[in-house]
């Protein structure tokens, strides 16, 4: 190798480099506050679709009745033409709710919450960065809605969680996971996670076998029920211990039910 | 080392002779990893195709100007760069999508066919072949990754695209690893069978 040899060598790497690395630089700043939009959105959806919703449907006054019989708690709105439905359901459900509601003649679907929610604390589940938020309606607390991990078969579960404010699970979803595909994955199946509804801190418990009033393992991926179920018990833990030391500061509220659930 | 075949060839040769999966029998770890839902193995195979032509683009844009001693990894450079690029674009225009594929898209950086055409053919060729073989590579790899899908989601869990269609699951080891070899496997076979069936095997082994 000449001289001449390592300094076009030296010219072509510097060139790229400097080519590439402003290329990358440029891209990364035009596409960078979409992503962060978007992740933020994404999120606040996620949060959004734990409450109740009222979908708000307008539909000609001839396709009211099949809207009905889809949605059989809709109801007339002040409004001619338009209907009000409360659902409470999961994304993928709902996206499919919505598409039945349009197929029957809906012209519009439009998803309004009464529930909002408010960043309360940061909490760390499996040393994984998670936030708790408070939940009100009208300005009342009605819950809390708690991002957590499970420490599952091949990945760390990522979960929302509802709880009311006696910490009953009102809902939870699975927000990402890397389970086996077509045995942990089943975590995501409606009547897994419809199971952690009304339960608390004494039902939330993986039983292998039918069960109603605890949490029934998925056959195949014991291990993949019990991280989403130990998820959600750490994190209505978390909540209650975290709440119970708010609202009454001293060291004796923590006895009696909190001790219980160690 | 020029290329004489013509364009049109150049790009038939890419999805059938010298389909990377089913013919070159490379990139078979990503073949296995993305394709237990057929919606994952579409979208990768996009993003495989599209990334491929433009490292066809840039290497062969490039290719006078390389010093040989350095080539592979500027190579590596111009892959990691586009699939940085896919990344990006995908994570901001095609959120929903991202979120589901973004994982394996990162991983085309390590690509076999992408690596071996840079070196084997954009290196060597002017623009229009490079990219048309770019093209030509990156779909015959998205047809793969579709049927391989297709027939792993359709079995394992009796769903397409999501949608149940079957509704129940006929073979849950079909989404398992050992399934996606035993469908790759099987394909080979079968598009073996029907070079030398029809073709007389002329297809078999056209570049190595």
């Amino acid at each position: 190798m000449t001289a001449k040899d390592i300094l076009k060598i030296t010219i072509n790497l510097v060139v790229i480099y400097v080519i590439g690395g402003l290329l990358l630089a440029g891209i990364y700043a035009w596409t960078s506050p979409i992503i962060f939009k978007k992740d933020k959105e994404f999120k606040e959806k996620a949060r959004q679709k734990m409450m109740p919703l009222h979908l708000i449907i307008n539909a000609p006054a001839d396709a009211q009745a099949g809207i009905k019989e889809i949605l059989p708690n809709a109801e007339a709105t002040d409004t001619e033409g338009q209907l009000s439905a409360e659902v409470d359901t999961y994304d993928k459900e709902l996206a499919t709710l919505e598409k039945k509601v349009k197929k029957a003649g809906a012209t519009s679907v439009t998803e309004v919450s009464d529930y909002a929610t408010e960043k309360a604390g940061d909490w760390e589940p499996h040393e994984k960065e998670a936030e708790y938020f408070k939940v009100t309606k009208d300005g009342e607390g009605a819950g809390y809605l708690i991002e957590t991990y499970g420490k599952g078969y091949s990945s760390f579960p990522q979960l929302l969680v509802v709880v009311d404010n006696d910490f009953v699970v009102r809902k939870m979803n699975v927000l990402a996971h890397g389970e086996t595909p077509g045995l942990g994955d089943e975590i995501e199946a409606l009547w897994f996670k419809e199971q952690f509804r009304g339960k608390d801190l004494d039902h939330l418990e993986v039983i292998k076998g039918e069960t109603k009033d605890k949490i029934q393992a998925i056959t195949g991926a014991t291990i993949s029920s019990r991280a989403v179920t130990n998820a959600v018990r750490d994190a209505v833990e978390m909540i209650k211990k975290k709440t119970s030391g708010e609202e009454s500061p001293e060291p004796t509220a923590e006895g009696g039910e909190g001790d219980a659930g160690q | 080392m020029q290329d004489n075949r013509s364009l049109k060839q150049i790009f038939l040769d890419g999805i059938l002779v010298d389909n990377t999966i089913f013919r070159l029998a490379i990139s078979l770890c990503p073949a296995i990893a993305v394709t237990s839902k057929l919606k994952n193995g579409v979208y990768m195979g996009i993003a495989v195709a599209g990334v491929q032509a433009m490292v066809n683009l840039t290497i062969s844009l490039m290719r006078k100007f390389i010093h040989p001693r350095i080539r592979i990894p500027v190579f590596m450079l111009v892959i990691s760069g586009w699939v940085t690029v896919t990344v990006l674009l995908m994570n901001a225009f095609v959120y929903d999508v991202y979120k589901e594929v973004g994982l394996y898209i990162a991983l085309i950086v390590a690509f076999a066919s992408i690596l071996a055409h840079a070196e084997t053919f954009a290196s060597k060729n002017k623009l229009a072949p490079s990219f048309v073989d770019g093209v030509g590579m990156g779909l015959g790899f998205m047809v793969a990754l579709t049927i391989i899908s297709f027939f792993r989601e359709l079995f394992g869990k009796g769903t397409l695209w999501g949608v149940d269609v079957l509704g129940f699951k006929p073979m849950l080891i079909m989404i398992l690893p050992a399934g996606g070899f035993l469908v790759v496997g099987l394909l080979m076979g079968f598009f073996n069978w029907i070079d030398i069936k029809f073709y007389g095997g002329k297809g078999a082994g056209g570049a190595g």
